[in-house]
């Protein structure tokens, strides 16, 4: 056997080097996620109330436990929604997730439509100051997402007579984008607190089209386009703090409690209205709105976000089994905007403040990896396997006398890597989302999500065994 | 490396995991709480005011050409259109020096010497059995015809010689000039120089005049003919050799048109319409009651889908049956179309973007009396419905402005001028004076018993 020596400085650098470079097409990819908020339009109807849909991405593995885990700590995942878990950290850790998504629609009718899109779930980025004890995190995903298209037909007669068919197309896309930062602390075995600060900005688009459908006509009879974009930016912060118990019926068993709590947000920005011209030598026009008494061809406005509490419980039974139960709450009744539509052709978010109603969530899932923590136990048994379930009352209400409910199945798979810390997780979700009473939509969804969470050590001296 | 291999198949499948968007566009869900608004195009249409709606006085159209490569026409005859009235028109020619000048006809003694003018029929109006007296002066003095309007007129000296033209335009008319004014001519049409200042000096041009001694009567209502310039010339030749010739092209021409009262005897079929002559000083102007229409108050800050003003003209009502068999009234190919724009500092000019970089009116294509230079947008206009209709699909940023909120509308009138192209489709822009016709055209004045309205018609669609 040969040996070579190696600097300790260039082995370091060879095992960061990968790590840099998928923090770079991490970064990367934010930016296709961002530009692909603006851009999709192919999810649920309800997206297009409030300030879009919800998205809780906390980890792959809450993903597939009911999307929740708030109070379970692991050192191959660092749940962002709560601060007080990324004080338990020994790698430095990148985690990407994207899915793709099918959104089967139905109403009252009869009348179904299939919508199909993808996009990317999160990009995490954290890494412990102190081994276990002291621990930052970086997350950037979706807050929100308006992501639907409908469209409705019908004609117009012109003054000639002739009749003029025309389609009118609805989208909505873009959303509200979370970029968090903070630190988790463990001031003893028992206690653990953490706290970050949170960006929230982005832009929602409700896009417009009339265009005519009579390829005799459409020539003559120009396309007309309006964009509705809604900018919004603000901070705001979570906090977090997380409870642990051992042997608490059984030797080696572990109790845990986390709660976390993001405040209310306020949010200010800008609401615009563009006229987009088909034709290319005319620029587009800003429309000019009322104000006050004035015309201007913006107005600005803010938005408050309400507070939201996520509170959970996880038991290990051991190394094998664990189980979650995780509630969380939302005050949105508490919502307000001053993109109120006075002066504006319609209010944001549509129908106003009182098509919103206070939101909560309940999950549960378990997880059992067979061969618990044995290394040397064959590949299918380290895997993880995981099944979750939720239960939701959607904080939008379009409809005064009828909730929104939304349910799900999730589950998944989380395949190790020869790479210790490095882990592929494969997650499944299926639900429902809506009913058909009324005018309201049933929404038949089915998601499935792929998240790479690569762990390694850095800025740490390797030990000899 | 295996790792490497798949997070790296990972990556690809996460980056193309966004642009993996399809669906299928559904209607499902468009009734979900407050309706999705909007986005139904509405249509007006808005009949020009019959107030306002009627002739006016311009400036008379230019019917003269100093540019020998245009097509152009020159009109000559005296016509009793039992619909527009009695039109007389005078033609005048100015020719250039013959390039080459044949040695034959050079060396030729002067007496074997003959000149004629060659005139290419290409217009009728009237009938075409007719039989046209016609008179042919030298000019007093050099012209200028650039930019000469119908209603002008040059002096003439001597006259030359009488003839009568055949109406019909089946054959080339040709003019033998007499003798005597072969030898007072003969040493500058053989100038050998090549001098076209010398050329012009010594030759003013001719006038051809119809004969004023016979009125037109409804009978025998006799006939303008017109002839192209490009293919008119003056051939001078040996009357003992006819193969050498020496051509003298024309340089410049000029059509005076002058119009007599319409016959009473048909005014019931001028009623309710609005009669527009080609070469009168005159035009058809139209407004709309924009800023009272209550309409329109829907479309403020509209995105418009289309804009269209169209003007109807009454061809039935110009076919009629008074006249004898064999009357031709030609087809007009042209019109001018202008806007007049409200007199406001904050209306965009004609040639800004918001208005589409509109030609304006310009002193050398005519400015009305009080009418200051901008004033007037050309408007392109569709003649591909020609001839019962005239339609401008240009307006929509001139409408789209005037649908800005607290903004006054950019067009004050409109103003129709009847022209006349031999290309309509490309043939320049609508600045550009059309060719000299006498042709007329009648338009119904809105709320008239008739189907055809001048109407402004919008379709937009309502924020």
């Amino acid at each position: 056997m040969s040996s070579r020596l190696v600097p300790r400085s260039v082995a370091r650098r060879t095992r960061i080097a990968p790590m840099v470079v998928l923090l770079a097409v991490g970064i990367l990819l934010g930016g296709v996620g961002a530009v692909q908020a603006q851009s999709s339009g192919s999810g649920s109807i309800y997206s297009r109330f409030g300030v879009g849909e919800l998205h809780g991405f906390s980890s792959s593995q809450s993903q597939a436990l009911g999307g929740g885990a708030y109070a379970l700590r692991s050192l191959n995942y660092n749940a962002a929604q709560n601060p007080a878990l990324w004080s338990d950290q020994v790698y430095t850790r990148f985690l990407m997730s994207g899915s793709f998504r099918a959104v089967d629609v139905r109403d009252g009718d009869g009348r179904e439509g299939l919508l199909q899109s993808g996009s990317l779930d999160a990009i995490h980025f954290s890494f412990p100051l102190y081994r276990r004890s002291l621990g930052v995190g970086l997350a950037f995903q979706p807050y929100s997402q308006s992501d639907f298209r409908v469209t409705r037909d019908g004609s117009v007669t012109l003054p000639s007579g002739t009749p003029a068919p025309y389609e009118v197309e609805f989208d909505g896309s873009g959303g509200l984008n979370l970029l968090r930062g903070g630190l988790g602390y463990k001031i003893n075995e028992t206690l653990r607190v953490g706290a970050s600060a949170d960006v929230l900005f982005g832009i929602r688009e409700s896009r417009r089209t009339t265009r005519f459908t009579d390829p005799q006509q459409a020539g003559a009879l120009r396309s007309a386009e309006v964009v509705d974009e809604v900018q919004l930016f603000g901070v705001t912060g979570t906090f977090g703090g997380h409870l642990a118990f051992r042997n608490v019926v059984q030797d080696e068993d572990a109790l845990s409690i986390g709660l976390s709590v993001t405040l209310p947000a306020s949010l200010s920005g800008e609401r615009v209205q563009i006229l987009e011209d088909e034709d290319p030598s005319t620029p587009n026009d800003t429309l000019r709105v009322v104000d006050g008494d004035d015309l201007r061809s913006d107005v600005d406005g803010d938005v408050t976000l309400p507070l939201r509490s996520r509170f959970g419980l996880s038991y290990q039974f051991d190394q094998r089994w664990t189980f979650v139960l995780d509630g969380e709450y939302g005050r949105w009744s508490d919502f307000s905007s001053s993109f109120d539509g006075v002066g504006q052709p319609r209010p944001f978010p549509v129908g106003g403040e009182a098509s919103l109603d206070n939101r909560w969530r309940v999950s549960t899932g378990a997880e059992v990896v067979p061969g618990g923590d044995d290394r040397l136990a064959s590949y299918l048994s380290r895997i993880a396997y995981r099944l979750g379930g939720y239960l939701e009352h959607a904080y939008v209400q379009p409809d005064p006398t009828e909730d929104v409910r939304v349910w799900g199945v999730t589950g998944g798979l989380s395949l190790p890597t020869p790479a210790a810390g490095t882990r592929i997780d494969l997650n499944g979700q299926a639900g429902r989302r809506g009913t058909t009473a009324g005018s309201l939509v049933r929404d038949t969804f089915y998601r499935v999500s792929l998240s790479i969470s690569f762990g390694e050590r850095w800025f740490q001296e390797r030990k000899l065994r | 490396m295996t790792l490497r291999r798949i997070a790296a198949a990972l990556l690809v499948g996460a980056v193309l995991l966004p642009l993996a968007a399809c669906d299928t566009s559904t209607g499902v869900g468009a009734d979900i709480g407050e309706d999705l608004e909007g986005g139904a195009p509405q249509a007006i249409d808005l009949v020009a005011d019959s107030t306002t709606f009627g002739g006016v006085d311009i400036a008379a159209p230019v019917t003269g050409n100093t540019n020998p490569q245009r097509d152009w026409r020159v009109l000559v005859g005296r016509v009793l259109d039992p619909v527009a009235g009695e039109a007389t028109a005078d033609a005048y020619l100015d020719l250039a020096p013959a390039r080459p000048i044949p040695d034959l006809v050079q060396a030729a003694p002067v007496d074997v010497l003959e000149a004629e003018l060659i005139l290419a029929p290409q217009y009728l109006h009237g009938d075409s059995t007719a039989t046209v007296t016609v008179r042919l002066f030298d000019l007093q003095s050099n012209p200028d015809f650039e930019d000469a309007r119908a209603d002008q007129t040059f002096a003439t000296a001597l006259e030359v010689a009488s003839y009568e033209v055949s109406a019909a335009e089946d054959s080339v008319v040709t003019l033998p000039l007499p003798d005597g004014w072969v030898r007072d001519n003969e040493g500058i049409l053989r100038d050998t120089t090549g001098d076209a200042s010398t050329f012009d000096e010594a030759f003013a041009g001719f006038k051809v005049q119809v004969s004023r001694s016979s009125a037109p009567t409804p009978s025998q209502p006799g006939a303008v003919v017109g002839f192209s310039t490009e293919d008119s010339r003056l051939e001078l030749s040996r009357t003992d050799d006819t193969t050498s010739v020496a051509t003298y092209p024309i340089s410049q021409s000029f059509t005076h048109v002058s119009w007599q009262a319409p016959p009473a005897e048909t005014e019931a079929r001028r009623a309710n319409r609005v009669l527009l002559r080609g070469g009168a000083p005159r035009a058809l102007r139209f407004a709309f009651n924009f800023e009272e229409e209550a309409r329109v108050d829907s479309l403020i800050g509209a995105p418009l889908n289309r804009v269209r003003l169209d003007v109807p003209f009454d061809t039935l009502a110009q076919r009629g049956t008074e006249a004898p068999e064999g009357f031709v009234r030609p087809r007009v190919d042209g019109y001018r179309l202008l806007m007049r724009r409200t007199d406001d500092p904050s209306i965009p000019d004609c040639e800004s973007r918001q208005l589409g970089q509109l030609l304006t009116q310009t002193p050398e294509s005519g400015l009305d009396p009080g009418d200051e230079e901008g004033r007037y947008c050309f408007l392109p206009t569709d003649l591909s419905e020609l001839p019962e209709r005239l339609s401008t699909p240009v307006l929509n940023n001139v409408v789209r402005e005037s649908l800005q909120p607290e903004q006054p509308v950019v067009f004050e009138s409109f103003r129709l001028e009847v022209t006349d192209r031999f290309s309509p489709a490309a043939e320049f822009s609508p600045a550009v004076p059309g060719v000299p016709t006498t042709a007329p055209v009648l338009i119904p004045i809105p709320g008239s018993p008739s189907d055809a309205q001048t109407e402004l018609s919008i379709v937009a669609t309502p924020i």
